[in-house]
């Protein structure tokens, strides 16, 4: 049975309750109206980010429900994407950002896993310069505080 | 440098950041083009916190933490709440940090573990006393510190009222006064290791029973003048001990162990390695109608020499889910107390049995049918083994290392029977068979080039291979070896194993001339009846089973010694029949079986069946299973008949042909359709796909970690994060545990605990 999904922009997006419920948010709120076909509304996301997100659910569609062992290593790599969704991740930064706020939102814990472990592939090997160019942040250090900051944490730059 | 010192700096810099922007709003010049503004990422902070986590080096944390205030606020607690403490400079520069009059944030607060395990032989007391202002640790590991003395572990200790895990092993400044200390101080202590702190006594652990009643996980190995009464103390006060370890505490006699089986029935590891005084009388009382412990997952009675059947008889029905059981020189073991093993089924993983010389081929047959699961095994010394017990063997799943250090009764057709099934090929990665003397290099060399993921195989004292042109693959005896034990050393792992493989694929005699061929065929047979009767429950003891002619014998000499062996090259290669009920996780496994198999291969004529000679040597092995030829002896017990031929002319999975019907179908076709409660039972194809579950608790629980309490770790992994806040909750707790990658050395022994056999290797 489909399921209808709302974005913030107003456009319906219909898709099998099974891809839907990739999102935990989605399901709690299908187990809650029970059987029901009005459309959902998801004020925080956009047609174009519910795009990519949906895209991500339909291929992972009939991915087993995350189990615990993957779920909670206390040692978390990046290094571990797969080819898919390594492609599917290339997006520029500003989706790539509104992916993770959305799987975030959307309850769907593999794509935020996948999102900011694309982020944080981007950061590895950088300097904090390269990191700010990376993303467009600005500096809003003072000399000072970065110089001490760096100085106190100096312990943390052996490779 | 105090607490509030730290605050202090800390509240004076957060305010001055306190709009959650400040990193995005562009500064007035910075963008010269005239194109939009590039996009800006605006996450919130527990997001930021959440990718940080990904960022498993510290000096890519570091930079991140440089990057703007928002990101150094989010990531500095992560930073610095589990270093690595890789190297004596790391620790120094950190504690010079620590030691500054104003930092900005209050770094010592943030440490929750601190491990110095790494570095432990240069950890001295003013690297301790350093450490000191850490006042919110959680787990301090500081195993192996050898210059520290009492002081510097007090100090480091003094602040701690939050620690609930500590390792203290190894440490000679470890006494009785620093017990007392900790027991003052750590009230909410739930792991303790102080192994090989041998100068403690039952007083301090007597007042640490007492004040630290959350104990759950303590280690006391080599702590020999312990005595009764500090487990007496133990079990009385502390009812949520469930790991414990007692290595060599030589004078616990039987009242201790009993009483910890009294008064802890969630015991869930205990380790009673060396306990020379224990005797059946300790678990006299247990009745396993009545007693259940349903935690207990490991239990060591190694060296416990004066423990016989009765003791197994008692604890093994009652712990119905042990997955690991050590009972290696406990030589009055025979197959009659060691036969229960096998009602643990497929919770069974580990299994030793070294030294336990008066067990036979029945008991390892009958383990084989039941506990499917077995990962580990050894049965080194075990002189009545025989190949019979390897053929059985063959066909579990799981069996990834299988020790048979000095079975001397182990041929060439125990090698051969290894590989019978396409099974144990793909498992195998440690093999064991130093001062198997009778093997031969054509033997193993089917044994290298058939299992491939084979890292470490040992044939010490294997005449075969006491030539250079093989010992040149081999890694190099240890330094302590005397001259002898030099010359006959042989142990391949690694590379060695890949080179000799190579070697011996360019220069060794395969085992395919049809002369080797037939004897192995018929070799199959022979087990395979043995292994029936014995499953069967006949009256004969294994002994009666025919024993196999050596290697080099004509096939004819078979059918003179009177066994029930045809020779016509058309013939199933193994013959195996048994009526073995259909276990309900073998159902499960069977259920959830993969079907990506390439097309079925079925043998349908001698000259396929000749074709089998030439391919005998490679690489895969496939699989064919018919029941044309059921023995007459089995006749009329549901029989299905398992045949494997050696043929690797096309790839495909096990085929079963039905004997009523003549048509085949693949395996996993078939089983299911299979009467339901008879199953094929030298074949498991459904543990391949185990339970998930099940591999949980072999990952979790067999290490006896330092982390926190593995039920609060499965708790914590089984909470999904149901919504953005739970997340953030989620976030918080991690925090505090996720760091840059330092793993204590209990974590890391975890997967490839068996190097340290003491027969393997010599």
């Amino acid at each position: 049975m489909p399921v209808i999904l709302v974005s913030s922009d107003n456009q319906d997006f219909k898709v099998d309750k099974e891809v839907a419920e990739r999102s935990i948010l989605i399901k709690n709120m299908l187990e809650d109206v029970g059987e029901s076909d009005s459309p959902i509304p998801l004020p925080n996301v956009t047609a174009a980010v519910l795009t990519k997100v949906i895209e991500y659910c339909e291929h992972h569609r009939n991915d087993p429900v995350q189990v615990p062992e993957e779920t909670d290593d206390p040692r978390k790599r990046s290094n571990d994407i797969e080819e898919w969704d390594m492609k599917f991740m290339q997006v520029d930064q500003e989706m790539l950002f509104e992916i993770i706020l959305a799987a975030n939102y959307l309850d769907i814990k593999p794509l935020l896993d996948v999102g900011c472990k694309t982020v944080a592939n981007i950061i590895k090997g950088k300097t904090p310069e390269e990191i700010r160019k990376a993303f467009n942040i600005v500096n809003d250090f003072t000399p000072e505080e970065e110089a001490q900051i760096k100085k106190e944490n100096e312990w943390a730059e052996d490779r | 440098m105090t607490e509030t010192d730290n605050h202090h700096s800390k509240d004076d810099y957060l305010l001055s950041m306190d709009d959650d922007n400040c990193c995005t709003s562009s500064r007035p010049g910075t963008i010269t083009t005239n194109a939009p503004p590039p996009y800006t990422p605006k996450l919130p902070s527990e997001l930021i916190l959440f990718m940080f986590k990904f960022l498993t080096a510290a000096h890519d944390l570091r930079s991140a933490i440089l990057v703007c205030k928002l990101w150094c606020s989010c990531g500095m607690n992560l930073l610095w709440s589990k270093p690595a403490l890789l190297t004596l400079s790391v620790a120094e520069r950190m504690a010079q940090t620590m030691a500054l009059p104003s930092t900005i944030f209050p770094y010592a607060n943030y440490i929750r573990r601190l491990n110095l395990s790494f570095i432990a032989s240069e950890v001295t007391d003013p690297i301790l006393i350093q450490f000191e202002p850490c006042v919110q640790l959680e787990r301090l590991l500081l195993a192996g510190s050898n210059k520290a003395t009492i002081t510097g572990l007090q100090r480091v200790l003094s602040g701690c009222s939050g620690l609930y895990s500590l390792d203290l092993s190894d440490i000679p400044a470890v006494t009785d006064a620093l017990i007392e200390y900790v027991a003052e101080n750590c009230p909410r202590l739930h792991t303790l290791y102080v192994g090989s702190c041998s100068s403690i006594t039952d007083d301090s652990i007597v007042k640490l029973a007492k004040s630290c009643l959350q104990l759950k996980r303590i280690k006391l190995s080599q702590c020999t003048l312990l005595t009764d009464r500090a487990v007496l103390a133990l079990t009385e006060h502390c009812p949520q001990l469930i790991e414990i370890d007692f290595t060599n505490c030589s004078l616990l006699t039987d009242t201790a162990i009993q009483s910890v089986f009294t008064s802890l029935p969630q015991i869930r590891d205990i380790n009673m390695t060396l306990l020379t005084n224990l005797t059946d009388a300790a678990f006299a009382s247990i009745n396993p109608k009545i007693h259940r412990f349903e935690q207990l997952r490991v239990l060591n009675f190694t060296s416990c020499a004066n423990i016989t059947d009765e003791t197994l008889l008692r604890i093994i029905p009652a712990a119905p889910r042990l997955r690991s059981l050590a009972l290696t020189k406990c030589d009055r073991i025979t197959d009659t107390g060691a036969s229960v093993i096998k009602t643990l089924g497929k919770h069974l993983h580990y299994l030793h049995l070294g030294h336990c010389a008066k067990i036979t081929d029945r008991l390892i047959v009958g383990l084989s049918q039941y506990c499917t699961r077995i990962r580990y095994l050894d049965l080194a010394c075990c002189t009545k083994i025989t190949d019979t017990s390897i053929f059985a063997l063959a066909q579990l799943p799981k069996l990834r290392r299988i020790g048979l250090v000095k079975c001397s009764n182990i041929t060439d057709y125990g090698i051969y029977a290894m590989l019978v099934s396409q099974i144990l090929p793909q498992t195998l990665e440690r093999v064991h068979l130093s001062y198997c003397v009778n093997l031969s290099d054509t033997a193993i060399s089917s044994l290298v080039t058939q299992c491939r993921k084979l890292t470490h195989l040992s044939l010490t004292g294997v005449p075969a291979f006491i030539w250079p042109r093989y010992q040149m693959f081999c890694r190099p005896p240890p330094p302590e070896f005397t001259a002898h034990q030099r010359e006959v050393f042989c142990v391949f792992s690694g590379k060695g194993v890949r080179d000799l493989r190579k070697y011996m694929h360019e220069n060794v005699t395969s085992a395919s001339a049809p002369a080797n061929l037939a004897n192995i065929r018929a070799s199959y047979r022979m087990m395979s009846l043995a292994v029936s009767s014995m499953l069967a429950g006949g009256a004969e003891g294994p002994e009666s089973v025919v024993p196999l002619p050596p290697f080099s014998e004509e096939p004819a000499l078979w059918a003179q010694m009177g066994a029930v062996v045809e020779m016509a090259p058309s013939e199933p290669v193994v013959a195996i029949e048994t009526a073995t009920p259909l276990m309900a996780d073998e159902q499960e496994g069977i259920e959830g079986g993969g079907g990506e198999e390439p097309m079925p291969l079925v043998l349908q004529n001698s000259q396929e069946m000749d074709n089998m000679d030439q391919a005998f040597q490679d690489d895969d092995m496939e699989g064919v299973i018919t029941s044309d030829q059921d023995p007459p002896v089995l006749a009329g017990a549901a029989a299905t008949t398992v045949v494997q031929s050696l043929n690797v002319e096309s790839s495909g999975p096990l085929v079963f042909r039905n004997g009523a019907g003549g048509q085949s179908s693949t395996f996993r076709d078939v089983v299911p359709a299979h009467d339901g409660d008879k199953f094929p039972s030298l074949q498991h194809p459904g543990h391949s796909h185990h339970c998930l579950q099940g591999h949980r608790e072999l990952e979790l629980g067999g290490s006896s970690h330092m982390e926190v309490d593995s039920g609060q770790e499965e708790t914590a992994d089984c909470s999904r994060v149901s919504s953005p806040s739970s997340l953030a909750r989620s976030l918080n707790r991690e925090g505090e545990g996720s760091g840059a990658g330092s793993t204590s050395p209990a974590e890391e022994e975890e997967e490839d605990g068996d190097d340290d056999d003491e027969d393997d290797d010599f």
